[in-house]
């Protein structure tokens, strides 16, 4: 293990999973001294079923919820500004965000607006800088988690804020809320928070604390991601996989975006491909890629991929190959079984070679990251055309 | 409200919390029988000072089981908590928790691993009361239904001791004395 750099790690954020996880929500909300809290979801996001489990768990507790149901794919600002006056008006001191992506947006969206009043969403920058912590956040993912709800970053107006004071208080995982209801998203989304896991793992600032997150997130996905494809009721599947989603999240904020997300990020808004098939059509090029670069750690991938008895068999100077090798074969696999196919290409997924100029300037590179516009380029250029990186 | 945000009271789990308020209710003058017919819960309490109280109940709103060392004694004082200073409280975090723990499908030590009780006071006391709880809930339960509750079911107790104690926890239970 390699200590010489210095590293920093912040996860403030508590998990609670587990059968009857929910139940413990008004119990945890005391210890964060918060009795009134607001329910941001979206009837369109979350089942109407699961909102009645969800205010079911509250039972017995004496609390008084505001709930508001409307959230759709997008957060709109106006909206948020609509329940920042509804927050301060009925005196309520938390939000919980049931459901995943544009509703923990907003959750954190609206957690600004009210923990700071002289904030205004539609003035905010990406380099906005929240310096003081926020009300208590509370997340309970559901199937249509993205894996970055547990993330310092929050999506605000076409931007990306960025605080660790984003990151949940709280996230509460239940079985009962985790079953698959949407296959194809939760297919993408787990796909994203698998290849932003793996980067985590594998990138030049990987730190102890990041390895303990994405080793279990790596290994929860390859142990239950082909289980929960074939049976999408199954609860145990589904629970470590949104398990391993929270903490692809808190491994993801401690380290520097990689190449996969990145491109995703930096994607032309008239691409209809979700990130999650685009991250995994790139993985194995930007694998490859990385590993003949000096600083990364890819064929340490093999430890979480292939279990501690693979990683030893084969010789250190076999496992970059190993590494691809395996992660080849997953992703085969979930292709056959997964509810679409993933394209062998960015071509056949929409996203062709004349778009990388388009995708480079959408990266907004600067002198400090990583990698420069070459290696991009190199990168898609080979993944558009589905050959090996050269 | 605004037409917004709609206002939802969390409901009452009126039939969960008369359950748990009769089960806690019986177990309270249980443990109080056996500290006198039990050699080994009397000396779990000999060694717990006089005037100690604890509870073992559901957060938020109860109810609870108050035990307390009056005059050398052990009494079941109660189902609430109001104004009882209490040397060690044994909480469980919701309702949903205590109606898993008291109808036996997870047992005290899985529910304490599992984080659903919280202890407040002193471990060593909070030891030897789940000890006496287990004691407790082998004389109550029929072997089938204890196997689940306790740890460790004790196999090696003399029938006399089970059935006699069982007969006389019982009587006493019932009859308050």
């Amino acid at each position: 293990m390699n200590l010489s750099n210095s590293f920093e790690f912040t996860c403030p954020t508590k998990t609670n999973s587990g059968n009857r996880a929910l139940e413990n929500i008004p119990v945890e909300l005391e210890s964060l001294d918060a009795r009134k809290p607001l329910v941001i979801t979206g009837t369109d996001i979350v089942d109407q079923q699961l909102i009645d489990i969800f205010l079911g768990a509250f039972g017995n507790s004496g609390m008084t919820l505001g709930i508001f149901d409307s959230i759709g794919k997008n957060a709109d600002s106006s909206m948020i500004e609509q329940l920042k006056k509804a927050y301060i008006d009925e005196k309520f001191d938390s939000i919980i965000a049931l459901g995943g992506g544009p509703v923990m947006d907003a959750a954190k969206s609206l957690n600004i607006m009210v923990s700071l009043p002289t904030a205004d969403l539609r003035n905010s920058s990406a380099t906005s800088l929240i310096q003081k912590p926020l009300r208590p956040l509370v997340y309970v993912p559901a199937d249509t988690a993205t894996g970055l709800e547990t993330s310092k970053f929050a999506s605000i107006n076409g931007a990306t804020l960025s605080s660790h004071y984003f990151m949940p208080n709280l996230v509460i995982i239940d079985p009962r809320m985790t079953r698959v209801k949407n296959g194809k998203a939760v297919f993408a989304n787990t796909l994203a928070a698998f290849c932003r896991a793996l980067e985590a793992y594998t990138g030049q600032d990987k730190n102890p604390l990041t390895d303990s997150y994405a080793f279990a997130a790596i290994q929860f996905i390859c142990e239950n991601f082909l289980t929960l494809l074939a049976t999408p009721g199954d609860s145990k599947a589904g629970l470590a996989i949104a398990n391993a989603m929270a903490m692809s999240g808190c491994a993801f904020s401690n380290v520097e975006a990689g190449m996969l997300h990145r491109i995703a990020q930096a994607l032309p808004a008239r691409i209809n491909a979700q990130s999650g098939i685009v991250m995994s059509v790139c993985l194995p090029h930007v694998f490859a890629y990385c590993g003949k670069k000096s600083g990364y750690f890819i064929a340490e991938a093999l430890l979480p991929l292939a279990g501690h008895d693979e990683y030893a068999a084969v010789p250190a100077k076999q496992r970059l190959e190993k590494t691809l090798k395996v992660i080849g074969q997953f992703l085969t696999e979930l292709s056959v079984k997964g509810p679409e196919r993933i394209p062998a290409s960015l071509t056949e997924a929409g996203i062709e070679s004349s778009m990388i100029d388009d995708i480079l300037s959408n990266l907004k590179l600067d002198q400090d990251t990583q990698m420069n516009a070459d290696d991009f380029r190199a990168v898609l250029e080979s993944a558009c055309e589905g050959r090996p990186v050269a | 409200m605004s037409n917004l945000v709609r206002k939802v009271n969390a409901g009452e789990k009126v039939l969960k919390r008369l359950y748990l308020f009769v089960f806690l209710w019986f177990t309270g003058r249980a443990v109080q029988a056996a500290a006198k017919v039990d050699d080994q819960v009397k000396k779990e309490f000999d060694a717990i000072p006089n005037g100690f109280t604890f509870a073992l109940g559901v957060m938020p709103k109860g109810p609870w089981m108050v035990i307390g060392k009056v005059n050398g004694k052990i009494k079941y004082l109660g189902w609430s908590i109001e104004g009882i200073r209490l040397n060690l409280r044994l909480a469980i975090n919701n309702i949903e928790a205590a109606m898993l723990i008291f109808t036996f499908q997870e047992g005290t030590a899985l529910a304490t691993a599992r984080n659903r009780i919280i202890v407040d006071g002193e471990v060593p006391y909070a030891m030897s009361v789940i000890r006496v709880l287990d004691i407790v809930e082998v004389y109550l339960l029929v072997k089938i239904i204890a196997k689940l509750a306790v740890k460790r079911y004790p196999v090696w107790w003399p029938r006399g001791r089970k059935y006699v104690g069982r007969i006389l926890i019982y009587t006493r239970t019932l009859l308050g004395f």
